[in-house]
């Protein structure tokens, strides 16, 4: 894969394409930055610590059966059963160099329905992680 | 997806018996005085004109067409008289018809239309005064 524009990504939720509601994705790993200098250094040491993901998504929102609301709703409704949410990236046209991410998640804070007169129903949801595995790198 | 809004939008008008009864005779060949983008020389007075403004697809990241369209579209009447009295009647009637009026896009669903800004100006050529009254209307469908 070389330099490409981010055109049609896959993006599954719970195993259901939402491809064709999502307009803008950012998926991010982190990790606590511990300082662990000693009384006789004379630079920080620093260590990593805890690591942590999220995947955040811009939606559409769409209210039918086995749209975006349904299917996020699972998330943060009753048990908060989370799910897998997973982002295939291909360039256009180009059957290998591909590279997926995928997480066991759930969402704590989910907003149903934003915005004004005229415009799109858009929504915004923060996928945190919520398994032992944090986000996983694929290629194809 | 041009064609078919502009199909929807001239059957929205052209149906409506209140709008065409204060519309001037139609042009030759033209059923209705009701004409996209410029109007014929023989069109009679008052008639309407309808163009689009601007077209902003919006896209998600399923591949091959836009998720939603958005649109403005200019539709105004036009009047060759000393009063606006009648170019603004159409200018309502147009308000009327299309804010949250429903139209019928072949192969897309309509999902806002509303008046958004509106078009009244005078207008002077060859010694005769032409009113123009309408809006600009925002028209959203995936």
């Amino acid at each position: 894969m070389g330099k490409f524009v981010l055109i049609k990504p896959t993006l599954k939720v719970n195993n259901v394409d939402l491809s064709d509601h999502a307009s803008q994705v950012t998926v991010e790993t982190n990790a606590d930055d511990v300082d662990v200098t000693g009384f006789t250094e004379t630079y920080h040491e620093h260590a990593v610590g805890l690591r942590d993901a999220t995947m955040t998504v811009d939606w559409f929102q769409d209210f039918q059966p086995a749209s975006v609301n349904a299917t996020l709703w699972p998330f943060v409704g009753g048990a908060n059963a989370g799910g897998t949410v997973e982002i295939v990236v291909r360039q256009a046209d180009v059957t290998s160099g591909t590279a997926s991410y995928t997480m066991t998640s759930r969402i704590f804070n989910y907003q149903p329905l934003q915005g004004g007169v005229g415009a799109a129903a858009t929504i915004n949801t923060v996928f945190n992680n919520a398994g032992t595995a944090g986000l996983v790198y694929g290629t194809a | 997806m041009s064609v078919a809004v502009r199909r929807s939008l001239y059957g929205k008008l052209a149906g409506d018996s209140t709008l065409t009864a204060m519309l001037g005779t139609p042009a030759p060949g033209y059923n209705q005085s009701i004409y996209y983008q410029q109007a014929p020389a023989e069109a009679g007075f008052p008639f309407v004109i309808f163009q689009k403004m601007a077209g902003t697809p919006i896209y998600t990241f399923k591949a091959g067409h836009a998720a939603i369209d958005n649109e403005v579209w200019m539709i105004k009447g036009v009047d060759r008289a000393d009063t606006p009295d009648t170019v603004d009647a159409v200018s309502s009637r147009l308000d009327a018809l299309l804010t949250d009026g429903a139209l019928s896009i072949a192969g897309a669903t309509q999902m806002y239309l509303r008046r958004e800004s509106d078009v009244d100006y005078p207008e002077t050529a060859d010694g005769q005064k032409y009113l123009h009254s309408g809006a600009q209307f925002r028209l959203m469908y995936e």
